[in-house]
């Protein structure tokens, strides 16, 4: 608290006014709160679940049938967001965004960066098929296609070229809402709301669409003419989600001649990588994994890891999963008290760059987390190492 | 009780602190059991409450809106799935929209300073006029705010809660929460000043 809040708190500890509640009212009210409960139908459906249907429906899978399929979702929309916003169904602004051929976007990270960002986006997938991200603050610009990426440093005049899209997201902005909702709130057990509030940034009523789990937060401000977002936060998420903020969004705006045509500059020092290249894949972090099983690797790091976090050891432990900084590790893990299990490895189609395990931890409160750790072997020099890559979706808690 | 609202706001939280550790079984058990709900209505009946009358300085409406935030939480407790922390926030959540839907009404009939101003006497307890001027000049200044400006400064400064706790509720980032209690502060000192008292 800084002296101004400080002498503020002063002044109103001078004030003296009479905010007891009375306990007749509060008395009389849960009177009828409970009349209220009794009145509710007993089989009440829980609007989690009827969004997990719906999304796990062969049905909804079956273009064919797109006319029906709408009718009954938003017959069980109403369902969904009684006493909230009966004119508006999630459903609208899944379908809206399934529409999106271009966006472009403002966003913060979680250091508070900003960063600027236009996508072409393949409206058949929703996958985010041509990328352009400046980073003014990281000075460096990066152009993706799904046939090579750039990494620009102005400053540097360096340029560094990786095969394939380099810029990969889990989340496809073509179908963000229904990514966010089916890939890390719903694994979750989580809970949607819908409210509408005046919002001061537009001057006009806006849907907030709340979609909470233990592990993430999302509030996005839809607007109620187009349906779509026109600003997103993350009041929480897992480690490894990069974007904080998307405070100004702009769809299917024309986009700037020769945007995803990177020239190299002249006398520009290149760099060509391959793979793509990022922190992992930087020797300086990761153990060696000579002279040891990948399978014995993989359980090596991961005992690493978790034993530098249980320790407070957080510089260790970045040092062993470089894509999260040491302040984020410490925001995220500075509860976990011990390492529970390392599970069998596996692959996901999605995730090319390595291999996950199921891993469990225990948070000082009791609480048990479970997150599926990337290990990332590369050879560098002929020798062999590991590093640890983030982790795959979805990290849940378990009771 | 009558008494100081800084003092009084850190007892609360006090009690809901040494609450927390079966908080959350008795949220699991309110979903099926309505003496459970009746339980977990009366330990943060206070709460809400308090909030209310502190974005509205009035009993009254205070009473009116707390019902109207227990009954929506009734309707859709179904949907809440989170932490003992988190339906504190969730429930924070549903008061301010309820505060600001009301003040929004109240705008627009143009009668909410009006209304704030003739509540104000009666609820000052004999504390001489100048505690009496002072929530007067300071329920006048808050309620100038805009409404996101309120409930910052109503959730620091009268329900003490941290800056993250606040971003949680607002669903914003500590940073923003931040830069806008600055921003709430200055306008609130400005407006007060001008009026005359130093804060």
């Amino acid at each position: 608290m800084d002296d101004n809040e400080k002498q503020f708190e002063n002044f109103i500890h001078q004030i003296k006014f009479d905010d007891s509640p009375d306990y007749d009212h509060r008395d009389t009210l849960e009177q009828d709160l409970l009349a209220a409960i009794q009145k509710q139908p007993r089989q009440r459906r829980k609007p989690i679940e009827i969004w997990r249907i719906i999304m796990k429906s062969q049905i909804t899978k079956l273009a064919v049938a797109a006319v029906i399929i709408i009718g009954v979702i938003l017959g069980l929309s109403a369902i969904l967001e009684k006493g909230a916003t009966s004119a508006y169904a999630i459903e609208q602004t899944i379908e809206a965004m399934r529409n999106i051929v271009t966006v472009h976007f403002f966003a913060k990270d979680w250091n508070n960066r900003g960063f600027e960002t236009w996508i072409k986006v393949n409206p058949e997938t929703g996958e985010n098929d041509y990328h352009y991200l400046n980073e003014p603050e990281r000075g460096q610009i990066s152009i993706s296609t799904p046939e090579i990426t750039y990494f620009y440093h102005p400053k540097e005049n360096k340029v560094r070229i990786a095969r394939g899209q380099a810029l990969r997201s889990d989340i496809r902005f073509g179908r963000y809402i229904e990514d966010i909702l089916d890939r890390v709130i719903e694994p979750e057990n989580g809970e949607i709301q819908i409210n509408k509030e005046h919002d001061p940034n537009t001057g006009k009523e806006v849907i907030i669409l709340w979609a909470q789990s233990p592990s993430n937060v999302m509030e996005a401000f839809i607007d109620p003419e187009t349906k779509l977002p026109i600003r997103i936060n993350f009041v929480k998420a897992v480690l490894g989600q990069a974007v904080k903020s998307i405070d100004e969004i702009y769809y299917n705006e024309p986009l700037p001649e020769g945007l995803f045509d990177f020239e190299i500059p002249e006398d520009a020092q290149v760099i060509r990588e391959q793979p793509p290249l990022s922190v992992i894949d930087n020797p300086n972090y990761g153990i060696s994994a000579e002279d040891l099983t990948r399978d014995e690797a993989r359980i090596k790091i991961i005992k690493e890891f978790w034993y530098d976090v249980i320790n407070k050891d957080f510089e260790s432990a970045h040092m062993l999963l470089p894509v999260a900084s040491v302040k984020r590790l410490e925001k995220v893990f500075a509860e976990v008290a011990e390492l529970i299990s390392i599970g069998e490895p596996f692959e996901k189609p999605n995730i090319n760059f390595g291999i996950l395990t199921p891993v469990r931890v225990r948070f000082s409160h009791g609480k048990i987390l479970e997150l599926y750790q990337i290990t990332h072997f590369r050879r560098i020099d002929g020798k062999l190492s590991c590093v640890l890559a983030g982790e795959g979706q979805p990290v849940k808690w378990i009771e | 009780m009558i008494t100081g609202i800084c003092k009084l706001r850190r007892e609360v939280h006090a009690n809901s602190e040494s609450r927390v550790v079966d908080e959350g079984q008795l949220i699991e058990q309110a979903r099926s059991n309505p003496e459970a709900f009746a339980r977990l209505y009366r330990r943060h009946y206070d709460v809400v409450f308090r909030y209310c009358v502190h974005r509205l300085f009035d009993r009254q409406i205070a009473e009116d809106i707390t019902s109207e935030v227990f009954l929506s939480v009734v309707e859709n407790f179904t949907r809440f799935k989170g932490s003992e922390e988190q339906f504190r926030n969730w429930i924070y959540k549903i008061a301010t929209n309820a505060v600001n839907n009301h003040l929004r009404k109240a705008a627009r009939r143009g009668d909410l300073l009006k209304h704030a101003g003739g509540t104000t006497a009666g609820q000052v307890v004999d504390c001489g006029s100048s505690s009496q001027e002072k929530l007067a000049l300071l329920k006048e200044a808050v309620l100038s705010l805009r409404p996101r400006y309120q409930t910052i400064m109503t959730l620091r400064f009268f329900e003490n809660l941290k800056l993250t706790e606040i971003a949680e509720v607002l669903g914003s980032s500590d940073g923003t929460v931040r830069s806008q209690l600055a921003r709430a502060l200055a306008k609130l000192r400005k407006k007060m000043n001008a009026s005359g008292q130093e804060v």
